[in-house]
């Protein structure tokens, strides 16, 4: 992309066009049916840009199988969980119709299960929680230089993790994931596992990426991310068993 | 307008906002139904340029004075003239859906007669004619420097003439008119007197919007047309009278 530029290829082979735009303008222009022509759109007052997107086939590809591994990891944690796939999320106070759109969101937990009520309630109830409850997980799998303080602006709009994968197109083995605690106000704190989906890493879900592309079935999918679930939780539970014989033996050193 | 700011006020009050955007951008956005938000647009990719304009209330009553105007103009010079009103026009090879809505355009004489000729054959030969064809004359009341490299841009479609009138909000006073003829590939030339509408002047057409505007009706707009057509035409008669008269002095002078 030349400086004056505004259209790019993302490293996973996804056009993006980005365009600068001041606060009002970006409202003006919200009330657009942008989806129409563009599979996924920002329209961020904060940060004034607008951004187009044209996702390429392995960025649909790795957002499906990142749908797939948080769903299946949530199962075998035993904890509830609601995809809000590219739903547009915006802060309290934005301009009707601006807001980002992730590539994938999921509530989890006690926020899954009052979300899972809300839409029983009826949609205008549903909406309106989605308006109040910012995701607890956000899923970026294609991040450039137009995302430029998106992070940030996740963490404003109170999404509790963050998930980066960074990839290139047709090179799976340099795929690497990193995680991000968020809090409003705070930069964003890098995490060696999950909060969200407890003790799962980042190496975790990168090793999980191949399994759930090249399996055949849901059941093949599953069977992938449970094995490593678990592997996790077992080396996660040795961990704990190690810690408290720790803690027992300085106990014991530091007794008369 | 900062310098960031892509929202600004033009001098007759209209709301404008201004993105800059490359050719594969402008071409990429070209497919959105931007006329459903914004009165009128302009898709330029040979200048990169995005621009929607939320005309004020003198903004548009200025168009529709100028629209009256050359239509009446037209008739009491025994001219064919067809108004295009907003259409959006485009160069040869420009993307679909790209184009500039000039505020008023229109084909005068020759041009006129076979537009109409083509409306008769149906839709299909009215736009195939459009996009073969372009207007003879556009006319513009706001122009602002969002709109910088426009005039040369109507000059590579094949527009021929381009009246811009400057105004500002509350001050009826101060309305100035120009006219420029208009070559591609050249800077366009100012005109002291139409080649469109032969012999209106600027302070011809500065003077008929004012009365128009306070016109209650379509033949008071017609009479007050046909009035300042017919005095120019006896100033312009006069004139030629007196040129002639002076012709002839210096032949009689060489006379033996």
């Amino acid at each position: 992309m030349s400086e004056s530029g505004t259209t790019f290829v993302g490293p996973l082979g996804s056009t993006i066009h980005c365009l600068r735009a001041d606060p009002e303008t970006v409202a003006a222009v919200a009330g657009l049916d942008w989806n129409g022509r563009f599979r996924r759109v920002g329209l961020d007052p904060v940060r004034g840009v607008i951004t187009l997107m044209a996702p390429s086939r392995a960025h649909e590809d790795l957002t499906g199988i990142f749908e797939d591994i948080v769903d299946f990891a949530a199962e075998v944690f035993a904890t509830a969980v609601r995809k809000l796939r590219s739903t547009r999320l915006r802060s309290e106070g934005d301009p009707p119709g601006t807001g980002l759109e992730p590539d994938c969101a999921f509530y989890v937990g006690e926020t899954a299960h009052a979300y899972f009520d809300a839409l029983a309630a009826g949609a205008e109830v549903a909406d309106a929680f989605l308006e109040r409850n910012a995701p607890n997980l956000v899923v970026e799998v294609e991040i450039t230089y137009a995302d430029r303080g998106k992070i940030e602006r996740y963490g404003t709009m109170g999404v509790k993790e963050f998930w980066q994968l960074r990839g290139r197109k047709d090179d799976s083995a340099t795929l690497r994931a990193d995680f991000f605690a968020l809090g409003r106000g705070l930069a964003p704190r890098p995490l060696g596992s999950s909060q969200v989906l407890p003790e799962l890493t980042p190496e975790d879900v990168c090793e999980a990426v191949e399994g759930v592309r090249l399996g055949r079935s849901s059941r093949d999918r599953r069977e992938v991310v449970a094995r490593i679930v678990r592997r996790r939780q077992q080396t996660g539970f040795r961990l704990r068993e190690e810690g408290p014989g720790y803690e027992t033996s300085r106990t014991e050193r530091r007794a008369p | 307008m900062n310098e960031s700011g892509t929202t600004f006020v033009g001098p007759l009050g209209s709301t404008i906002h201004c993105l800059r955007a490359d050719a594969e951008t402008v071409a990429a956005v070209a497919g959105l139904d931007w006329n459903g938000r914004f009165r009128r647009v302009c898709l330029d990719p040979v200048r990169g340029v995005v621009t929607l304009m939320a005309p004020s209330p003198l903004h548009e009553s200025l168009r529709r004075a100028l629209d009256h105007l050359v239509e009446a103009a037209a008739e009491a010079l025994r001219r064919a003239a067809s108004g295009l009103g907003n259409t959006r026009l485009r160069g040869t090879g420009d993307p679909p859906g790209t184009g500039m809505e000039p505020d008023c355009a229109f084909y005068v004489g020759e041009t006129a007669a076979s537009f109409v000729a083509s409306l008769a054959e149906g839709d299909e030969a009215a736009e195939a004619f459009l996009e073969r064809n372009a207007p003879d004359l556009v006319v513009e009341v706001e122009i602002t420097h969002a709109d910088r490299g426009k005039i040369e841009r109507y000059a590579d479609l094949g527009v021929r003439e381009f009246w811009h009138l400057r105004g500002r909000k509350d001050d009826s006073a101060a309305l100035r008119m120009r006219f420029f003829a208009l070559t591609r590939g050249a800077p366009p030339r100012p005109l002291e007197v139409s080649e469109a509408l032969p012999g209106l002047t600027p302070e011809d057409v500065c003077e008929a919007v004012g009365s128009i505007r306070l016109s209650l009706g379509l033949r008071d707009r017609r009479e007050i047309v046909a009035r300042i057509v017919r005095r120019r035409q006896q100033a312009s008669f006069r004139l030629r009278e007196e040129g002639r008269g002076y012709e002839t002095s210096p032949t009689g002078r060489r006379a033996p």
